[in-house]
């Protein structure tokens, strides 16, 4: 074993170059020059690598005490030497084995993607559930604050009344146990909604599309199941997952790369929603089923909505929610009375009339 | 004889794809555990193996900053923000005044950020630096974010030049000076070509734009007296960014270390350097810097390199 290696020395005052001599000793590198004067003396507890030993570089070290200096020894006998007698040094790595740690690298981000793809949808229900109900309820109740500023709402006793009745009888069924605030907007388009907490909106133009109180009741029960699911927030939770795992992998380098995940992103995310899509489905014809309301009108509404979808169809996997059509056959089957009398229903239709 | 025309490349990027990978994946996956802390520590990993590749003469640079510093700017940064946000709620004007201060703001993150990396930055273990105030480069980015809004960006050439001055000559190499002695009025005649083909080329004009920008502003800097040569073409350069963005987007995103690679590589291999540096003459002068700016750009994401 050779006790000394020819070395470069920088002596951290200036940037020139000094060829120089290490010796190894049990405790200590000592640095001398060609006549052999000492030139520093490195105990090894305080000696460090700069960076990790690639095999194509020379081994970089520096010192605790003479922070600035720093020594470089391209020799593998003495970073055979070294390795394990330093903090941190485990000699270098080498680049013939590279295929080796690619393979298990590449192994390991397929495990992360299938990972990540499988487990958020999984992870996002009992993470929510973490969530106390009084967060979810003041954040619903900011939400439903900022979407309803600017929009007026229909109001009046003998709607809000009948609306009421038919919310009571579904909250029942489904087994809530929390009342839900339904609000009417002056909106025509046609569409309703469930925030995060106890909100649900409708829009006029639904009620006006609705051709009996059963259809505005299957959405209702829909939407409610959206709130007893939590569904909203298990998207928040699931968008933010996937988001950290997305940030994570693409660092701080590049927003173009960000741009090309953050469409995988979308696709993923329409999946998870057509997924609780048709879980609203299942409870809402479980829930109308107990409260024995018809499903005929359901199933005339999704019917009325797959015509109207011929002209501008939209393909199943760019779409938040299951096909329509798909949706009228399931509530084909159910049979029972209307979710509101002739009189109550009449008073849902007008609410938006004054 | 064979006539010396080509003079061997004197800085090499000398960083295997594949091992930057590995790098990326083990960064990845610690960063999902931690929940994104260990983000500060995967920039530093990162940034250690690109500069600890990069031979210049004969030597490797080293980048000694850590996760820890970046974790404490950004936290300091976090802080200030947080203090903004409570002000701003009960005083709601100071928001406009913050609209008006965010050129200030993104000239002392952009100043900080690089003074940071250039003061962590070793070669033969003398430091370089960025030495001046940053609130005098932050004050010239407000001035001339104002000029720009009055010539309604048709400054833009005198307005960058001055700006990549105002840095660079206050850039060294221990107690090496950089020079930048570039006229913004020499890129004004691409600038307004660009202009006029901006419709045309769909703003494609623009990558070509700044490809001849690089090779201004390269070719018009000195270190001490080592004068430097782009020979980069804003054609070659439009070339390499639409490559990476196809690589990119076709292999959502993994191709990264590679391309960060290979577009290193390319901008050396356009690289010529003329004249010696006496590097016995070269003492240690700057003085390591706070991760504060780096913090400030990371949170207002503004790109330094």
């Amino acid at each position: 074993m050779k006790l000394h290696f020819p070395a470069r020395w920088y002596d951290g005052l200036s940037a020139a170059a000094h060829e120089v001599e290490v010796h190894t000793h049990v405790d200590a590198l000592h640095i001398a020059d060609h006549a052999g004067r000492l030139i520093a003396r490195w105990p090894l507890p305080a000696v460090r690598c700069t960076e990790e030993h690639y095999s194509n570089l020379a081994l970089r070290l520096t010192c605790r005490e003479q922070p600035d200096a720093r020594l470089i020894v391209d020799d593998s006998e003495f970073a055979a030497w070294l390795r394990g007698r330093i903090a941190g040094y485990h000699g270098a790595s080498d680049r013939s084995a590279l295929g080796l740690r690619l393979g298990v690298a590449l192994v390991c981000l397929v495990i992360i993607a299938i990972g990540a793809i499988k487990l958020l949808p999984n992870a996002s229900a009992p993470l929510t559930r973490l969530i106390p109900h009084a967060w979810e309820d003041s954040l619903g109740d900011h939400v439903a604050k900022l979407l309803l500023q600017d929009e007026q709402l229909c109001r009046n006793q003998a709607g809000d009344t009948a609306i009421s009745a038919l919310m009571h009888r579904l909250s029942q069924a489904q087994g809530l146990e929390h009342e839900v605030q339904v609000h009417v907007l002056k909106n025509p388009e046609i569409n309703a909604l469930a925030t995060p907490g106890k909100h649900i909106i409708v829009f006029e133009g639904l009620i006006a599309q609705s051709e009996s109180a059963d259809e505005l009741a299957a959405v209702l029960a829909h939407e409610l199941a959206h709130v007893q699911q939590r569904h909203v927030m298990q998207g928040l939770v699931r968008d933010l997952g996937m988001t950290l795992v997305i940030s994570a992998t693409l660092g701080d380098m590049s927003t173009v790369a960000a741009l090309a995940a953050d469409t995988g992103r979308l696709m993923l995310s329409l999946s998870y929603s057509r997924a609780s899509e048709a879980e609203a489905d299942r409870i809402a014809y479980a829930t109308l089923q107990k409260a024995g309301i018809s499903g005929a009108g359901m199933q005339a509404f999704f019917q009325r909505m797959a015509q109207g979808d011929d002209e501008l169809q939209i393909p199943a996997f760019l779409s938040t929610h299951p096909q329509p059509a798909q949706r009228a056959l399931a509530f084909s089957q159910l049979e029972g009375t209307p979710g509101l009398n002739a009189q109550q229903w009449q008073a849902v239709q007008q609410l938006c009339s004054d | 004889m064979q006539e010396q025309n080509a003079s061997p490349q004197r800085i090499t990027q000398h960083g295997h794809g594949a091992e930057l990978f590995v790098i990326f994946i083990v960064n990845v996956i610690l960063t999902i555990l931690t929940l994104g802390i260990y983000r500060f520590w995967a920039i530093t990993r990162t940034r250690r193996y690109i500069w600890s590749q990069t031979e210049i003469e004969g030597q490797y640079l080293e980048y000694t900053g850590s996760g820890k510093q970046l974790l404490i700017g950004f936290i300091k940064v976090a802080l200030i923000f947080i203090a903004l946000a409570v002000v701003i709620a009960f005083f709601p004007p100071v928001l406009a005044l913050l609209y008006l201060a965010m050129p200030f703001v993104i000239g002392l993150a952009l100043y900080g950020a690089m003074r940071y990396r250039l003061s962590h930055t070793r070669l033969r273990g003398v430091r370089f630096g960025l030495d001046g105030k940053a609130s005098d480069y932050a004050l010239m980015t407000l001035g001339y974010t104002l000029l720009l809004l009055f010539t309604l960006g048709m400054a833009a050439p005198w307005v960058r030049s001055a700006l990549y001055g105002e840095m660079t000559n206050h850039m060294c190499y221990g107690s090496a000076r950089f020079h930048y002695d570039g006229r913004g009025s020499q890129m004004a005649g691409p600038f307004f070509l660009s202009v006029l083909l901006t419709l045309p080329t769909l703003g494609l004009i623009w990558l070509w734009y700044r490809g001849r920008e690089i090779r201004y502003q390269t070719s018009h800097t000195r270190i001490a007296n080592l004068q430097l040569t782009s020979t980069l073409s804003g054609r070659a350069y439009t070339w390499l960014v639409l490559s990476n963005l196809v690589m990119l987007v076709f292999t959502l995103g993994l191709a990264l270390p590679w391309i960060t690679l290979r577009s290193l590589r390319y901008l050396l291999a356009r690289l010529q350097i003329d004249g010696e540096l006496d590097y016995a003459a070269i003492t240690q002068s700057a003085e390591e810097a706070n991760a504060t700016g780096e913090g400030l750009a990371d949170a207002l994401d503004v790109g330094v390199f």
